[in-house]
């Protein structure tokens, strides 16, 4: 299976391995051998923070164990399941495995937990991450309560039957490293490097013999070209694709059309395709322009507290900004002062001469180190400005934020407390939009909640009975369901406009022949996603799912609710 | 079975004994369906017990099947360690198969696996008529007529797709979509214009070990040992240096010496589970399958995309509709075959050929000089042409020409089967 990545086409061994070691002798350590398959995915530091970061899993039911196990595979620490405190954790592990009636373990849990979260609340906000499968919705907004503000990311699933939801909770959440797919090359064609400049202005294409001319970097080719048109366009840059295609005609009448030993001129093809992803214009990326603007509020917020006379206690409330915050603000002095973000450096493959290509990367690699320098300059200034060291950031984390620059975002969701309370306009837009094939997500999130609720009244889920009578629960459990219905409708003006509010029989009748029922395979299906959810939580590598999602194993679809 | 056991399978007993408007349009829920997914009956057969093989073992197992067949024809070795927790350094040396088996058979009571050191290949047809269904960890079994579920990974993308023959595409008609993800440089760039690190590898690998057999004469690049990948490294770095390319370290060398695609459990888990719940399905009926081929991805949030891929009409392997069944006695005659061809398919002059134990033949050709020879045929019963139920004919109109032949499958009302 592949997505046709060619490996050999956007350098992604700059991204999977930064050269490891100083030393002559390479030789991989034990560990570096057994994590060597995942480390190619996430890098030696993306591997450090994971066997760094403290993560607690409460519930020891089927989704919770599969996610730990993946994780652990991973390198992940965890802390198991708080009925199982102080116990070796290979012991719990062998045990979760092979044990699945956990009856016991779940009532105890849930005892537990709630006294827990009474008691010591502390205890959870040391974690950097914390998974809460199939915990009870009033548990959930106290947990949740007491991370949210703490930046602790928290990811909450259920599991019913064939069905399992998850959603991730996080005020804030900093990506450093996307890894987009097919990032668009960084060459600042618009405002080319000077060095750049001078290396093309000293080829001439036309006095080339076949050999250099068939191996001449399509970069070049594509800037002489594009140069032509601009001089002929009052120097303006090509601004749509019309005249991106002029570009790429003027480009197809300097080929030579002629096979030489070297096969055709590959070269000059490369150039023409280009051409496409080359010259868009570039603008600042939203995502970017979203950071901006946060660094910049920060920032002025930090100004009217230290000016106005705000009692100390407000004051206090200006922490140190977080490293991405810090370096954020520079980025946005460094678009201020630059009109660019910083150059990422990197050149995709292309067919080329040895010593051209070099040329080339070595041109676009000092430029991006210039730029490296300069942003580290204002970062300094940034720093001492409110009163931290100049050397608050390490270097190499300014550099992965560089190289990174475009595609920075900050992700962010509500809290579970509003998370789980949807908007009045939501409920009743999802209420109308009755599924055309099948049961829709939302009715299956809705119908979750009031089963939490008939859990909290009658003690046990719908269905999960021996009783052959099980389809009886299904009169309590509608009940339920209008009833929390009309409570999120609540503030509408007009409920009953709104639609239904009695969940289709079909789902009604499913639930309570799931009777809570963990499906191995269901689990398991879901561990995966939430252990590498979880991964991307602790890591800032990839981006991680925000939205309330619903896994349905019968169809095998992954929607959002909303 | 002990209070014990009943309640560990009862998730799975709900959905079995239980009825619910969702399932498959012929479900019948049973309380005697847990014990017939459990009898011998049901047999799997799980291919390749590498990340993805091991995870379907252990989810099947855990799914309430118990007679699982494991076919692998590696042996552990030191790097397979990162396998987690079915492969210990106590294990190196034995066979995935049988390592994996003894695993899973230890943590799930009353689950038997059954394991098969050696390659798929090598395995006779009847080896696949025991099995109800197959789940697969590689690509490399061919169109069977039970349900294939076949899964992949690599990094954080995966699919899982349901074959069946004649219903959905088989493995040749879609081998395009595993494209691979071989770096084949052209020689040219390898040798006079090399521009990157991995130039420099490929051609440390492919041109100058064997001139110098730097190991012994004739003796090849072993990916897995490390002193193998420090020579290619430190010939690939003097390589680079010479062109100012950037000296590749360990981990890059060996990871295109060695083609590694990188992996993670969490991929891993997700194809497997997916696969299982297919599995589980065509087994039990309970819900139905999914149609036919799913994607994921959770590189950018995280992403499922169900695709129903139809047939390469020009496949190979497949690219016949599916036989039409062709009911008679077995007392009846070829002519009476023949005849029905003409009456009711459509034929002007049909020609037929079988395979009659193992062997194809030529049970008539309408063509001028062969009529009488195979005249004899016509007035012969199935039964004396050695025509079982189930025998597969293939036959080919000579009248319109160019057309491809139409295969139909014997329905004998009181015959024998093949």
């Amino acid at each position: 299976m592949s997505s046709t990545n060619n490996n050999n086409n956007n350098n992604k061994s700059n991204i999977n391995s930064h050269p490891v070691g100083r030393s002559r002798s390479q030789l991989p350590t034990p560990k570096a051998k057994k994590y060597d398959r995942q480390l190619r995915l996430w890098g030696d530091h993306g591997q450090q923070a994971i066997e760094q970061a403290r993560v607690l899993l409460i519930g020891a039911n089927a989704v919770g164990t599969e996610t730990l196990k993946n994780m652990e595979d991973c390198g992940s620490n965890f802390f198991v399941e708080l009925a199982r405190i102080g116990e070796p954790r290979a012991k719990v592990c062998a045990e979760l495995l092979r044990e699945l009636n956990e009856d016991v373990i779940g009532d105890f849990l849930e005892d537990r937990l709630d006294v827990l979260l009474q008691r010591d609340p502390g205890f959870f906000t040391g974690f950097s991450l914390v998974i809460a499968s199939g915990v009870r919705h009033s548990d959930l907004l106290v947990l949740s309560d007491l991370l949210y503000d703490r930046d602790v990311p928290l990811i909450v699933c259920q599991q019913h039957g064939m069905l399992a939801t998850c959603q991730l909770v996080a005020r804030e959440h900093f990506v450093w490293e996307a890894h987009p797919d097919n990032p668009l090359p960084d060459l600042r064609l618009e405002n080319p490097l000077p060095e750049f400049v001078a290396f093309c202005d000293a080829q001439d294409l036309s006095a080339m013999d076949s050999q250099r001319h068939s191996h001449t970097p399509w970069l070049v080719i594509l800037y002489k070209f594009l140069s032509k048109w601009r001089q002929a366009n009052a120097g303006k840059f090509p601004s749509n694709y019309a005249e991106r295609q002029a570009v790429r005609q003027l480009i197809r009448s300097g080929e030579r059309g002629e096979s030489d030993l070297h096969g055709d001129e590959e070269n000059w093809r490369q150039a023409q395709s280009a051409v496409t992803t080359a010259l868009l214009p570039s603008k600042l990326p939203s995502n970017v322009n979203e950071l901006f603007k946060l660094a910049d509020q920060f920032w002025l917020r930090r100004q009217q507290l230290s000016d106005s006379s705000a009692p100390s206690e407000d004051r206090q409330a200006a922490v140190p900004p977080s490293n991405w915050l810090l370096l954020c603000r520079t980025l946005a002095e460094f678009y201020r002062q630059r009109g660019c973000l910083p150059l990422c450096g990197t050149l995709p493959d292309m067919v080329s001469d040895s010593d051209r290509y070099v040329a080339l990367l070595n041109i676009y690699r000092r430029a991006a180190d210039a730029d490296l320098v300069e942003f580290s300059r204002l970062l300094r200034v940034v720093c001492l400005d409110i009163g931290l060291s100049a050397d608050s950031v390490p270097a190499s984390q300014i550099a992965l934020f560089c190289k990174n620059a475009r595609h920075l975002r900050l992700v962010k969701t509500a809290s579970y407390r509003e998370l789980s309370r949807p908007l009045p306009q939501t409920v009743a837009r999802c209420l109308e939009e009755t599924a055309e094939a099948g049961p829709s997500p939302f009715w299956w999130y809705l119908l979750f909640h009031a089963c939490d609720r008939f859990h909290t009244e009658f003690g046990r889920f719908p269905g999960d009975t021996d009783d052959v009578n099980f389809l009886a629960d299904a009169g309590q459990l509608k009940l339920k369901c209008q009833q929390l219905a009309q409570d999120w409708l609540a503030s509408l003006a007009t409920t009953s406009a709104a639609g239904p509010t009695s969940a289709p029989e079909d789902l009604l009748h499913e639930l309570c022949r799931f009777g809570r029922a963990e499906v191995h395979s269901v689990a398991a299906w879901m561990g995966g996603v939430l252990s590498q959810e979880g991964i991307k939580l602790i890591t800032g590598q990839f981006v991680p799912e925000t939205r309330t999602m619903l896994y349905d194993a019968v169809s095998q679809t992954f929607l959002p609710v909303f | 079975s002990s209070p014990g056991t009943d309640n560990r399978w009862r998730h799975v007993r709900r959905l079995l004994e239980r009825a619910g408007p969702l399932g498959g349009p012929e479900f019948e829920p049973d309380p005697e369906l847990f014990s017939a997914i459990r009898s011998d009956l049901v047999q799997i057969l799980v291919v390749g017990a590498g990340g993805l093989g091991c995870e379907m073992l252990k989810d099947l197992a855990l799914s309430g099947f118990v007679n699982l067949h494991l076919i692998d024809m590696d042996t552990i070795d030191l790097s397979n360690l990162n396998r987690q927790f079915l492969f210990r350094p106590k294990d190196i040396g034995r066979p995935k198969a049988v390592v994996a088996a003894e695993f899973v058979e230890r943590r799930v009571s009353g689950c038997r696996v059954t394991p098969h050191f050696g390659k798929l290949e090598d395995k006779p047809l009847e080896f696949y008529k025991q099995f109800m269904c197959i789940v697969c960890g590689l690509d490399s079994v061919q169109a069977s007529v039970i349900p294939l579920i076949d899964g992949g990974t690599q990094g954080f993308q995966g699919h899982c797709r349901v074959v069946r023959a004649h219903a959905t595409p088989c493995l040749e008609c879609t081998a395009d979509l595993y494209s691979s993800t071989q770096q084949g440089f052209p020689l040219c760039t390898l040798a006079h214009t090399p521009r990157l690190p991995e130039h420099c590898i490929e051609f440390a690998r492919i041109m100058q070990w064997p001139q110098e057999w730097p190991f012994g004469e004739e003796v090849p690049v072993d990916g897995d040992d490390p002193h193998h990948v420090d020579w290619i490294r430190t010939e690939a770095c003097k390589r680079a240096r010479q062109f100012g390319i950037r000296e590749p370290d360990f981990r890059l060398t060996q990871g295109v010496v060695k083609h590694i695609i990188p992996a993670v459990a969490s991929t891993n888990a997700v194809i497997s589970a997916q696969c299982v719940t297919e599995v589980f399905k065509a087994i039990t009926g309970c819900y139905p399958l999914l149609n036919n081929f799913a994607n994921f991805s959770d590189i950018e949030g995280v992403a499922v995309n169900v695709v129903p891929l139809e047939r390469n009409p020009q496949c190979d392997v497949c690219g016949q509709p599916p036989p039409k069944p062709l009911t008679f006695n077995s007392r009846d005659s070829l002519q009476t075959v023949i005849n029905q061809l003409k009456s009711e398919h459509g034929m002007t002059r049909p020609s037929l050929t079988a395979c009659v134990e193992g062997r194809d033949v030529t049970l008539y050709m309408d063509l001028s000089f062969l009529r009488d020879q195979l005249a004899d045929n016509l007035d012969k019963s199935l039964a004396e042409l050695g025509l079982l139920s189930n025998t597969v004919l293939n036959v080919t109109d000579s009248a319109q020409s160019g057309m491809k032949p139409v295969t139909f499958v014997l329905n004998l009302e009181d015959g024998m089967e093949t």
